[in-house]
């Protein structure tokens, strides 16, 4: 195996994405926003589509 | 063409690639030459991103679906703002702390260099088809309407796109695309306000899309379940997401776009605003479209948008049957618009009766027009078997060319050369990545000094824009673009999500059991397209499922070890 990647490896920590998880409040905000926004969406197309078919 | 159009055309394209190479300029280290020196903010990335996947296919192509299949289309974005969730959670932390120049750099570290090769080859395939498409697209624009040679026009446009790729690296591409975004948009929001305006005068922005909803343009939302349709919620929310996820978590022309990032806050901001935007751009995109459609229900359309081919079958022996479709295509058109303005009319009277007559009368003309259209495409392709029978791409140009006023043709022309150039400058520059950091230097030149590196970089993006250049010429038998660039890429993207998310999840499983897991599910998506008529977004589906339950499989029936010791 590839000496950088291992002295990478080593150096970064397991890269397991728990580690790496959520920490920042401010983050969960926006994740929530996006969520949110998406759904608002897809029910104001919902909406038109059934409004103007 | 008019010479302000000449001017507006040129002068952009050349501002775009003067302001490249100068924000370009003295890259001397491998890692300001691809990652910009991961200096670059939020605003940057989000519409670095954005403009990497919105090609000039996106600003041709999807008004044209519109117009001709409603905004349905609009469906296939759906699982994309998760995505972006999910990434930012994952994948760019990963990316960041491991400092990796590309995608399948990390993936050595998970399952060894045969995987990173695997993974690394199968993007330098899609990649390098899906950007001689994007290359090709503004090449059929003049062809079609000015007379140009389409391949000079792809040379010319690959020059430029080559030119300052080359000389600035990344920082260019990245530094280029947010104005070239910004150009593209408001191309488009130009030509949305100037259909509007060309209705007639009794005609208002509500009555349009009351009209566009009538028949059937409006129909962004489907929960119909069914595998065989391409664009409904459920496929676009979970082919969707498997399609963004791969695209966004693992293909290099947008990993290498958040790389940059000078932070991981600043990245994930990146992407969340792509997530926010997305699927807004793509509506208003679409909507252009349904806007267009209404503006050709009170001005007569031809009754195929392809003028090269029209005139080709109205040469042949076919000629005369094609007259006749377009004589009863013509009737059909005056029919139709008697019946828009009684609707509008109607709508404005509040009288429910007529509203209901005059839809019904409506749905029953566009039915009979839309079978005079495939008449009429079936008779192209009889002429001309090698003929493409869609003329989806051609509609936004027609409508373009023939109806804007001077220097805003030239503004529209450039805003689609501007996100051509911008989709193929972040592909080549991708591809050039790539293959130097994942195949050359890994496999032959390890102990290469930097500059060196930097060197090869700008030799392996001329020798990846050539090999574009030359593909583009032979693109035009793909049928509509944007189903083709979408179609490559989820022949591959289900089985590199795969190993990506084994990689990132499934701890246990080694280098030999992901090689084979994605062999075997790359395999199972080629079945899938050659003896399933399964709709193309279930592919990643397929892929990413099979490549995930194959290589569990496997790694049960191997002996127990260490993943990370057992790596070669």
């Amino acid at each position: 195996m590839n000496e950088e990647f291992r002295m990478k490896n080593s150096e970064s920590g397991d890269p397991a994405p728990s580690e790496f998880f959520i920490r920042n409040s401010s983050f969960r905000f926006l994740y929530a926003g996006v969520l949110v926004a998406l759904a608002l969406e897809v029910a104001l197309f919902y909406a038109l589509t059934r409004a103007l078919s | 063409m008019s010479s302000i159009d000449w001017f507006v055309l040129i002068a952009t394209l050349l501002a775009i690639v003067a302001y490249g190479l100068w924000k370009g300029r003295r890259q001397q280290r491998l890692e300001q030459y691809l990652l910009a020196d991961r200096q670059l903010r939020w605003y940057t990335i989000a519409l670095s991103v954005m403009a990497t996947q919105a090609s000039a296919i996106t600003f041709l192509s999807t008004p044209g679906q519109a117009y001709t299949d409603g905004m349905r289309f609009v469906q296939f974005y759906l699982g994309l703002p998760i995505a972006m969730v999910i990434l930012s959670i994952t994948a760019v932390p990963i990316y960041h702390r491991l400092r990796v120049f590309t995608a399948y750099e990390y993936l050595e570290t998970r399952f060894g260099p045969r995987t990173r090769t695997l993974t690394a080859l199968l993007f330098l395939v899609q990649r390098g088809l899906s950007t001689a498409i994007t290359l090709y697209a503004p090449a059929l624009i003049v062809s079609l309407v000015l007379g140009w040679n389409a391949q000079l026009t792809t040379l010319v446009i690959g020059a430029l796109v080559i030119l300052y790729t080359t000389t600035g690296g990344t920082k260019a591409v990245s530094w280029t695309q947010t104005h070239q975004l910004l150009i593209a948009l408001a191309g488009m929001a130009t030509a949305l306000v100037i259909a509007i305006h060309s209705l007639p005068p009794r005609v208002g922005l509500v009555d349009a899309v009351r009209v566009a909803g009538t028949m059937g343009r409006i129909n962004v939302i489907d929960f119909h379940f069914d595998v065989t349709t391409p664009y409904n919620f459920w496929s676009g929310l979970f082919g969707g997401l498997m399609v963004a996820l791969a695209y966004f978590g693992t293909d290099q022309s947008q990993v290498q776009r958040y790389l940059t990032g000078a932070s991981v806050t600043q990245s994930r901001l990146g992407l969340l605003v792509n997530a926010l935007v997305k699927v807004p751009m793509q509506f208003f995109i679409l909507f252009v479209g349904a806007m267009v459609f209404v503006f050709y229900q009170f001005v007569a359309p031809p009754v195929f948008f392809n003028p090269v081919q029209r005139a080709k079958v109205l040469q042949s022996a076919y000629g005369v049957e094609f007259r006749a479709l377009e004589t009863t295509h013509a009737t059909t058109f005056d029919a139709k618009r008697a019946a828009a303005t009684q609707l509008v009319d109607a709508m404005r009277a509040r009288d429910a009766n007529a509203i209901a007559r005059m839809r019904t009368q409506l749905r029953t003309l566009q039915q009979r027009d839309d079978d005079t259209r495939r008449a009429a495409a079936t008779l192209i392709r009889k002429n001309d078997r090698t003929a493409d029978a869609a003329d989806t791409d051609y509609v936004f140009l027609t409508f373009i060319m023939q109806n804007l006023p001077r220097g805003v043709v030239g503004l529209l022309l450039a805003a689609i050369f501007c996100a051509a150039m911008s989709a193929t400058a972040s592909g080549l520059n991708s591809l050039a990545s790539s293959s130097v950091v994942d195949i050359w230097r890994r496999h032959t030149a390890r102990e290469q000094s930097d500059h060196r590196c930097v060197i090869v970089s700008k030799w392996m993006t001329v020798a990846w824009g050539v090999f574009c250049i030359l593909f583009a010429l032979y693109a035009n038998q793909l049928g509509s673009l944007i189903v083709a660039v979408n179609k490559i890429g989820s022949y591959f993207y289900g089985t590199m999500l795969a190993i990506f998310l084994l990689a990132f999840y499934a701890k246990r499983v080694g280098a030999t059991a992901a090689f084979w897991g994605a062999i075997f599910a790359e395999a199972a998506v080629v079945l899938c397209s050659i003896f399933t008529n399964m709709a193309w977004l279930w592919w990643n589906v397929v892929g990413c499922v099979a490549g995930i339950a194959a290589a569990l499989f496997i790694e049960m029936l191997l002996p127990a070890q260490n993943p990370i010791e057992a790596l070669p």
